[in-house]
């Protein structure tokens, strides 16, 4: 490394370091957590200084397709815009949810509605990548997801599962980008099958297993001496992270027949259902970021015969969802979001009877973690088509999430090329958004 | 002499430009030239064609790496002018791959130029660090305070020392870890994470060294019994304390007397009874009790909300009424699993 790069990369970091070391000289405070390995003000590596975080883990529900706003969390009741989809008062006083969410009219307290998000990309592809790194999707670069940047900044929280867990997705939006391959999320194709392949195989005893798994580590050890790149830690850290997941006590985590009927069927019997209680019981277990996806909003035609279809399993799971985290005391420091690529045109398409792409004004929900329920935040005309207050952009949006989790959103890390990066891009957090 | 300048004004204002550019030459690159030459931003992050930008007047003017495209004034030094009016048949000819521009919108733009590249009142997209005047004004973001916990650790780790290394090694022990609550606060977050199973009251003896300084604690899905919330009474800033899927019972909850700064407290799969009721109620500052799935009673409830009405008391979740059919279809699906 020549001595540009290395001050380039040092940069930060050190200047930060001797700030805190002067002012632990000068007044004596902030040494301890500086030199101890308990302390959590850090990063892992002790070069990234947290905030203070009113949040310690998230579930991230995404509608993918992009939801039509108007016909879920911001109905414009009256207006020319609105189409046949009634609306129902919510028992939050400003709040009015659509016809086809009864059941999460009666949990708007827990929630803020942010009707004024606004992002610049208008196809899926762009605009999931958007929502989910705050930077537009390049050829050149992948950027992290925003479960990879809490595990990469604030550690893992419980050493022995998966920091970062996606449910129903697939990787191709939660993404560990550029970051080490460990802050890759694990993949779970469906909440009913939970974590397959994680025992050992039958007629395997633990004896065999271990000795298999040390003849590898010797085989492999040279190798990686002689070869010591990130790339190829990577593929070791895969193992370990691989054996501690089938060795860890909460693996039980992962399985949601564990839970009573009364519960199982609270949250509803499709995939999503089955995702958001799976993503309950990880974040109990202190696995720090789990998304679960609810693919088919794209309506483009019979927006409103779909609207009946897709709404109610959301309204239930996510009605089930808070209940259940509140009564258990976990969406004081737990936040849920839900979130899309972008809204659907205020103006009905008579044609298909559909609504199309319309990134310019659409609804996002945060609740728990130190947001504060039962609000609305930002406003669109009478008709929905311009937001007219307090505009959120993507990237404010999740700059928001992080400012929650602690997250410094103004910190640059480097990427291996040496680019600059920080958690929400550009984004602002919206502080008015906490109590 | 003394009246030229205004004769000129006069003759000049007398002359209206014969373009008008917003209504003709704007068509024409918006047509043909801003595709290529565009923001990355609104084009999928497609770097503008040879480094120039069309979409927006202080780009135009601003021109490329090379010099200026457009020279008010002097279409035969404008660039933008000399590439849309070379032959068909050249390479370098503007849009790319096309015959080019018509005659007639070829020399619109030339006499354009030649007028003095008048935008009138078009500003399109705007310089950098300014916002166009064709997006609404927005009220600003309310820039907003700190959260309500944050502002309440600022205040109560006001003048106290933080604990040393030594301290907080020797309380976290085997299975605890012990954060500042943010960088700089001496006030200590603690919990168990991944060893609930493993952890029970001998563990959790050690965090009596730092108990002026824990504001959190997580015992959560703990293997402790009642002694152990012995500690718990020598911490006098306690805010917050989880003892959830425990087992701890009434008996426990005695060392809570006199912590004056509770204002959470999770006893969610308890075994604590109505007999706790006085004792959560004589707790000054408690804002929330978590009480599902305990031996708490609907009449134990009832009594804690006539002593303390402003309580928030969570017990038995909203939870939705089962899908008609769904347990049906639930128990059928876990068969075929297994």
């Amino acid at each position: 490394m020549t001595l540009r790069e290395h001050l380039r990369r040092a940069d930060e970091p050190s200047r930060r370091t001797f700030v805190t070391g002067l002012a632990a000289g000068l007044f004596g405070v902030g040494t301890a957590p500086l030199a101890s390995p308990l302390s959590g003000a850090l990063s892992q590596d002790g070069a990234i200084p947290l905030q203070h975080a009113t949040a310690k883990r998230v579930i991230y529900l995404y509608m993918s397709g992009g939801m039509s706003q108007l016909d879920t969390f911001s109905p414009k009741p009256g207006a020319a815009t609105q189409g046949p989809t009634e609306s129902l008062q919510s028992n939050a006083d400003d709040v009015r949810v659509s016809e086809h969410f009864p059941l999460m009219a009666r949990h708007m307290d827990k929630v803020c509605v942010v009707e004024s998000v606004n992002s610049n990309q208008g196809a899926h592809a762009q605009g999931q990548y958007y929502m989910h790194t705050s930077y537009e999707l390049r050829g050149t670069i992948r950027h992290p997801s925003l479960g990879a940047w809490l595990n990469y900044m604030a550690g893992p929280v419980n050493e022995t599962l998966p920091g970062h867990v996606a449910i129903n997705g697939g990787l191709y939006n939660a993404s560990g980008g550029f970051l080490e391959s460990k802050y890759m999320p694990l993949p779970i194709g469906s909440a009913e099958d939970g974590l397959q392949n994680s025992a050992r195989a039958e007629g395997v005893s633990e004896r065999i297993f271990d000795r298999r798994m040390e003849r590898l580590r010797e085989m492999n050890e040279a190798f990686r001496d002689r070869y010591n790149t990130k790339e190829v830690r990577a593929y070791g850290d895969m193992y370990e992270q691989a054996l501690s997941l089938m060795n860890s006590q909460d693996l039980d985590a992962f399985d949601i027949s564990k839970e009573p009927e009364s519960i199982q069927a609270a949250y509803g019997s499709d995939p999503f259902g089955k995702g958001c209680l799976l993503a309950r019981r990880l974040i109990e277990h202190d696995v720090r970021f789990v998304e679960v996806v609810k693919n088919g909003w794209d309506t483009h035609a019979e927006n409103f015969d779909q609207m009946g279809e897709l709404c109610p399993p959301v309204d239930r799971a996510l009605s089930a969802l808070l209940a259940d985290l509140d009564a258990r005391g976990l969406l004081e420091d737990t936040m849920v979001v839900l979130a899309t690529e972008f809204g659907r045109t205020p103006r009905i398409n008579t044609q298909r009877d559909g609504r199309d792409h319309y990134p310019k004004a659409f609804t996002c929900l945060l609740a728990g973690g130190g947001i504060q329920g039962g609000i609305k935040y930002g406003k669109t005309d009478a008709e929905g088509h311009e937001v007219v207050e307090n505009i959120v952009t993507v990237e404010d949006f999740n700059a928001t999430i992080a400012y929650g989790l602690g997250l410094p959103t103004e910190y640059e890390m480097y990427s291996p090329s040496g680019r600059p990066f920080r958690v929400a891009h550009k984004g602002i957090p919206v502080k008015a958004m906490f109590t | 002499m003394l009246l030229s300048p205004l004769l000129l004004s006069f003759a000049v204002g007398a002359e209206a430009p014969a373009v008008d550019f917003r209504k003709e030459v704007l068509p024409i690159l918006k047509g043909r030239c801003i595709e290529c030459h565009q923001d990355p931003a609104t084009n999928s992050g497609k770097r503008p064609k040879g480094g120039l930008r069309l979409d927006g007047k202080h780009w135009i003017l601003e021109g490329t790496r090379s010099g200026p495209v457009v020279v008010p004034g002097d279409p035969n030094l404008s660039t933008l002018y000399e590439l849309i009016a070379l032959d068909k048949d050249d390479p370098d000819l503007m849009p790319p791959n096309s015959d080019g521009l018509s005659k007639a919108e070829v020399e619109t733009i030339r006499t354009w130029i030649a007028e003095g590249a008048d935008f009138g009142d078009w500003i399109g997209a705007p310089a950098p660090g300014e916002t166009s005047p064709d997006t609404p004004k927005l009220t600003p973001k309310p820039t907003g305070k700190l959260p309500r916990i944050v502002q309440l650790y600022i205040e109560l780790g006001e003048g106290v020392t933080p604990c040393t290394p030594n301290q907080l090694a020797a309380a976290a022990g085997e299975h605890g870890m012990l954060k500042p609550v943010f960088p700089g606060s001496p006030l200590l977050a603690a919990n168990f994470p991944s060893n609930q199973g493993r952890t029970g009251t001998d563990h959790v003896r050690g965090l009596a060294g730092c108990a002026e300084h824990i504001v959190t604690l997580d015992l959560g899905r703990t293997r402790i019994t009642d002694e152990a919330l012995a500690v718990v009474a020598e911490m006098p800033r306690l805010v917050k304390l989880d003892l959830r899927q425990t087992n701890i019972t009434d008996a426990a909850l005695i060392h809570l007397f006199g912590l004056n700064d509770l204002r959470s407290l999770n006893l969610f799969s308890t075994k604590v009874t109505d007999a706790s009721i006085e004792v959560i109620a004589k707790l000054k500052k408690l804002e929330t009790v978590y009480l599902w799935k305990t031996q708490v009673t609907p009449a134990g409830i009832g009594r804690l909300r006539e002593l303390r009405p402003k309580l928030r008391i969570v017990h038995t979740p909203d939870l939705p009424a089962p899908e008609r059919g769904g347990p049906t279809e639930d128990e059928s699906g876990r068969r075929r699993r297994r």
